[in-house]
């Protein structure tokens, strides 16, 4: 077996037994997402179970192609019932970086899947072959960085020294490197069951969405340690490494001879500057680093070790809000510490402060912040208070642990907050994103159980529209469709999937309500998951549609893509075969949610989104006038009706009845789901 | 940039004032990886610390956009708090942008503004504490 190590290790922490999965039971999955929503199916036999539930499984899946030269692909995916949607806690991931998923494919393993609930914390830790659960009383409440200094010491035997070459395994013959155990932490928010809980790995790489912190919290599992010394078999290296290569000399910033200019092109575009999306505080010494294989490496490490590898939306934990550049990052360091989702916070905390100044939330108020005193807000103290009270469920910390969906709910609040857009949460709890004007975006989220996170479309509308030096090369916006398009297969004739258009008579013909975005929204769900969440291509590199620093501007996708799959699994898999089985795997994501409460009545976007609002950054392309363009559309908002409509049109595309948004049996049955259909049928919510 | 007389003392308080209820005014933030987030601003000394694009970042995807309206920032200001004259020399810079057809560009042209607008807005803010006696923050 190439790319697989064959084995998925099956952890029940409740019998404190230990076994395997053969991979290659499930090996029609993928990998990753695909057969971690696969295992979950067959081994969670009550989904509308709880996420707290010790009966909940949790699936911890590395990619086929981590652990080899293959570009972007060491990310991890989390997946199991969550504790943070709204009104239910869909079964849902997350996903992380950094060097866990090529270690454990090292260690041997394609994935770890955990059930049940210890009795007491423990910490489980892989060395190579050998799987054991260990006692974790003394890291309970430790800080996710503490954790994990504290596990690599007791990895160690206390002795070893990480700058050189040691015996995993206690003797030379059992294994030896230089590297420190890959370990993903739990932080005292999710040991205290936070439903804002994460988990964090190294400084900064972590699974933030879902509430998994809590969920491992619930399970009394403070970490998963691994550290392996073997290889992933690949099953032509030479080809991977001319794809690397190819990549390399035609689609990277050459820094010393860059086919156009860095500022032509972003990360989206390809050629990233390593690091460049956080700005250097007072010139501060940094150098560039990445997750294992990366060929874009986008993080940095700081001289003072303050803020290493917070990349993304974690700076903005504390941003706004009036602190200097040095005191946020300090800020930043202290949410990683806490293991706490910022998606979840960085909003909440504001709203909080609004409710302050509004005087309505402070100390002996209607709603009683003791022990926090708002008059503090702009201060670095504060924000590591509001922290520490969260994790320890102090005061008004108790009920900002259940996060800002919950918290609002029992303040008596939500209503009215997703009316305003003083929550700007537009589905199932989550946080708004580019959501709008990218359509895909809030779109996607609703059809599934999260923020889908994914910059597919954003990234290259972003810089296309925003980059004047393109368009002046001739990147004109009926160009950047056709390019985009041509590679949506199976629909990639139809380029009115990128008609943006949402008033003037164009929205339900080509536009936003059409079918042309039907068959957009379902290319998007299928791709991403198998694509970017069971091969693992990183979201901030794929696909790449264009490339500013190829001469023609032509983005690696899917060739990149298929010729990575090839020369590691040893066989072909065309962009829209992965794309099919993509298809099949959000069908069964889809009869999960179904079985935990899905139905289109509730697949509706909160009130604010329906009314006018005021934002101004996302370039889309429209269709007016006979023509393609780039255009700004800061006042776009959703039609309720015409979403409705719309909601038919995707049911129809995606083999789902219209009235009830849920599956058929002969499109499960098409794809090779009979047994999805049945339990569905059993449970009489069968399309 | 736009020399600005010395504000009265009286103008000068009250530009220095934290605002409530309708005064209050929407400002937003944006980066290629988070999108676009909404934030209430309590005072004109909160504005001008929280504005800054960096023109560069904008194609380079780095860093993050901090960005109001200017139309709606000089309305904010010629009304809330009556300087007519930061007022006037806001609705100057926003002539650079006013004919654009073309929604990008002008969007761009929008952006290209915010530091000088901010600047206008920092020269103030030290003018009313150079006034009241306080020392400059920003």
């Amino acid at each position: 077996m190439y790319g697989h190590t064959g084995k998925i290790a099956r952890i029940n922490l409740t019998t404190r037994s230990i076994g395997t999965i053969d991979t290659g039971d499930y090996e029609s999955w993928g990998g990753g997402h695909g057969i971690g929503s696969a295992i979950f199916f067959d081994l969670c036999k009550d989904k509308t179970i709880d996420g707290f539930d010790p009966a909940n499984v949790v699936t911890i899946m590395s990619s086929p192609l981590a652990g080899t030269l293959a570009p972007t692909v060491s990310r991890t995916e989390v997946q199991g019932i969550g504790v943070q949607a709204y009104p239910i806690a869909w079964y849902t991931r997350s996903n992380f970086g950094g060097r866990f998923s090529a270690m454990l494919k090292a260690a041997g393993w394609d994935g770890i899947v955990i059930e049940g609930a210890a009795s007491s914390p423990v910490w489980i830790n892989i060395v190579n072959d050998k799987v054991s659960i260990e006692d974790a009383t003394g890291l309970w409440g430790m800080d996710t960085w503490a954790t994990q200094q504290e596990i690599w010491r007791r990895v160690g035997g206390g002795s070893v020294n990480f700058d050189d070459w040691w015996d995993v395994a206690g003797s030379r013959d059992a294994g030896r490197t230089t590297q420190r155990p890959a370990v993903l932490a739990n932080g005292p928010a999710g040991d205290n069951l936070a439903r804002n809980g994460c988990l964090v790995h190294d400084a900064g790489a972590g699974a933030g969405q879902g509430g998994f912190g809590g969920v491992w919290g619930s399970k009394k599992l403070k970490a998963v340690s691994v550290i392996g010394t073997g290889h992933v078999k690949v099953a032509d290296p030479k080809t991977l490494m001319d794809v690397r290569l190819w990549l390399a000399r035609n689609h990277y910033l050459n820094v010393d001879d860059p086919v156009r200019q860095p500022s032509t092109g972003g990360v989206g575009m390809g050629g990233l500057a390593a690091g460049r999306s956080t700005p250097s505080v007072d010139n501060e010494p940094n150098r560039v680093t990445g997750c294992s294989s990366c060929g874009f490496p986008c993080k940095r490490r700081s001289e003072s070790g303050t803020f290493n590898d917070s990349q993304c939306v974690d700076q903005n934990y504390w941003s706004g809000a009036g602190l200097s550049v040095r005191d946020m990052r300090k800020a930043t360091d202290m949410l990683q510490k806490a293991g706490v989702n910022v998606y979840d916070v960085s909003g909440f905390r504001g709203w909080m402060n609004v409710l302050y100044q509004r005087g309505e939330l402070g100390i002996g108020k209607a709603i009683d912040s003791t022990p926090l005193d708002f008059s503090q807000y702009q201060t670095l103290s504060f924000a590591e208070k509001w922290l520490d009270v969260l994790c320890r469920r102090e005061g008004i910390g108790n009920d900002m642990a259940e996060g800002v969906i919950r918290a609002a709910k029992k303040w008596g609040k939500l209503e009215e907050a997703l009316e305003t857009r003083d929550l700007n949460y537009p589905q199932w709890g989550y946080s708004a994103h580019w959501s709008l004007p990218q359509v895909e975006w809030c779109y996607g989220s609703l059809m599934g159980d999260r923020d889908i996170n994914e910059h597919c479309f954003s990234f290259p509308h972003w810089t296309a529209a925003y980059t004047v030096g393109l368009q002046k090369e001739g990147l004109t916006a009926e160009k950047f469709v056709k390019q985009l398009t041509g590679k949506m297969v199976p629909y990639e004739d139809d380029m009115f999937m990128l008609d943006y258009s949402w008033r003037n008579g164009r929205e339900e013909i080509t536009g936003i309500y059409s079918e042309h975005r039907a068959k957009m929204i379902a290319w998007h769900r299928h791709h991403t998951r198998f694509w970017k969440q069971s091969m693992q291509f990183c979201d901030w590199a794929f696909p790449n549609f264009i490339n500013a620093q190829n001469k023609d501007m032509e983005g690696w996708t899917p060739y990149c893509e298929e010729n990575t799959y090839k020369a590691i699994m040893g066989k072909e898999m065309s962009y829209e075969e992965g794309v099919e089985i993509g298809r099949k795997i959000w069908n069964l994501d889809r009869s999960i949610w179904v079985m935990q409460g899905r139905h289109r009545d509730i697949e509706k976007f909160a009130p604010f989104f329906h009314n006018q609002f005021f934002q101004p950054f996302g370039a889309v392309t429209v269709y007016q006038d006979d023509k393609w363009q780039y255009s700004m559309e800061p006042f776009m908002h959703i039609d309720a009706a015409k979403f409705e409509n719309w909601k038919t049109k995707f049911y129809n595309l995606e083999g789902w009845n219209p009235d009830s948004g849920w599956p058929t049996r002969s499109t499960l049955e098409d794809l090779g789901l009979k047994k999805v259909a049945d339990e569905l049928q059993s449970a009489g919510k069968l399309g | 940039m736009t020399e600005l007389s010395v504000p009265s003392r009286e103008l000068a308080e009250k530009l220095l004032t934290r605002l409530s209820g309708k005064d209050v005014v929407t400002a937003c933030s944006a980066d290629p990886y988070s999108g676009s987030v909404n934030y209430y601003i309590y005072s004109f000394e909160e504005m001008a610390s929280f504005l800054d694009v960096d023109m560069d970042s904008i194609a380079n995807m780095a860093g993050t956009i901090h960005f109001i309206d200017p139309e709606v920032l000089e309305k904010w200001i010629r009304n809330t708090y009556g300087d007519e004259e930061l007022a006037d020399a806001i609705s100057e810079q926003t002539d650079v942008y006013k004919n654009c057809q073309d929604s990008v560009e002008y969007h761009i042209k929008q952006l290209s503004i915010i530091n000088p607008v901010k600047e206008l807005l920092v020269r103030r803010l030290e003018q009313c504490r150079e006034i009241l006696g306080k020392e400059s923050k920003v």
